[in-house]
């Protein structure tokens, strides 16, 4: 009952995102291009209990702390869009290990507590040959909201019904959100920014 | 005057229904043939290579499959079928539209519509030789 809820509640986000009048809760940035780039100043992450895909708990300003992270927010339920966001961190994974960049890690976070749990987050892994620098986490059910509304992400109204924009945040290593990539960055430009993060600090 | 096959004109005529009847076999073969392969294009059975635009990284098959985002409750993307595709309507704010194999297989080449009109990133780029392309108009035209 519950997860049928929870489902739909996320199939009719963008719906109910035009009828609230997102843009105008989140200001002039959200017409036209939607929220990306640089962030300033950087936020500091939430906190934020977490399960990760191995059973372990966690929270998402340990996580954060000590390394640079890009972030995607996903459900394992999702068939549109989070395959196909898997797939550009499988691929992310893939250049990272080749441009050497110290200390960079890949989060995927659930925005469905309902429906996934460590089980559902580490089959999801399996799927695109997650390494160790790539978790998957989800948070309590009683929080599931509180990390998109810090990043801001909701799909452009009537774009989509999955919940959540197909964006990548990336994270320094003081867990504070310093870029908002644009949707389905390719893994080449969010390696680039990565390296530009790790030049800044 | 009963029909007999001992005249020319007959045996020709009998030839020419029994031509026309292997052909219109063959033909209903063929089509039931590249439906079946254009389902299996459709679903996923079979892979397409693809990948997004700007992106260098081709997608794992499961990821690029049209029911993912052109089928059920949770679809993002329009429903595929002969009405959807040949009834002329405005898509993504163009003028109004509609699409035959041509500009159908060239969408999913190259991402854009009849009108010109860019397809969002989400949309896979693929490649599809024209067999394959015509297999998976045929049967969407059947929906």
């Amino acid at each position: 009952m519950h997860s049928f809820t929870r489902r739909h509640l996320l199939r009719g986000l963008s719906g109910g995102a035009a009828v609230c009048g997102w843009p105008m809760l989140l200001g002039a940035q959200t017409t036209g291009h939607g929220l990306l780039g640089p962030v300033d100043p950087r936020p500091t992450a939430p906190g934020l209990p977490l399960t990760l895909h191995d059973g372990r708990p966690t929270r998402l300003e340990h996580l954060l702390r000590g390394r640079l992270t890009a972030l995607q927010l996903m459900f394992t339920g999702c068939s549109s869009t989070c395959p196909i966001q898997g797939a550009v961190f499988a691929g992310l994974q893939q250049r990272l290990a080749e441009a050497r960049l110290p200390a960079v890690q890949l989060l995927s976070v659930s925005i469905d507590p309902l429906g996934d749990d460590a089980r559902a987050l580490a089959a999801w892994r399996q799927r695109f040959h997650a390494g160790e620098q790539w978790l998957a986490a989800v948070p309590p059910l009683a929080l599931a909201e509180r990390l998109p509304d810090f990043l801001a992400s909701r799909p452009t109204p009537g774009k989509g019904a999955d919940g959540h924009t197909p964006q990548v945040y990336l994270f320094d290593r003081q867990g504070r959100l310093a870029y908002r990539m644009a949707e389905l960055a390719s893994a080449t430009s969010i390696v680039k920014a990565l390296g530009e993060l790790a030049r800044l600090g | 005057m009963s029909l007999t096959l001992r005249s020319a004109p007959n045996r020709l005529l009998l030839g020419g229904v029994i031509m026309a009847l292997c052909g219109g076999a063959l033909a209903f073969a063929m089509s039931a043939e590249d439906a079946a392969l254009g389902r299996a294009l459709y679903d996923g059975q079979r892979a397409l290579p693809a990948q997004l635009r700007g992106h260098d990284e081709a997608l794992p098959a499961h990821a690029a499959r049209c029911i993912n985002c052109h089928e059920g409750s949770s679809a993002i993307a329009p429903a595929l079928s002969a009405r959807s595709l040949l009834q002329p309507q405005a898509r993504r704010g163009g003028p109004p539209s509609h699409y035959d194999e041509a500009s159908f297989c060239r969408l999913l080449r190259d991402g854009v519509d009849p009108a010109w009109v860019l397809l969002p990133r989400e949309m896979p780029r693929y490649e599809i030789p024209a067999q394959d392309c015509r297999a998976l108009w045929s049967y969407l035209l059947q929906r």
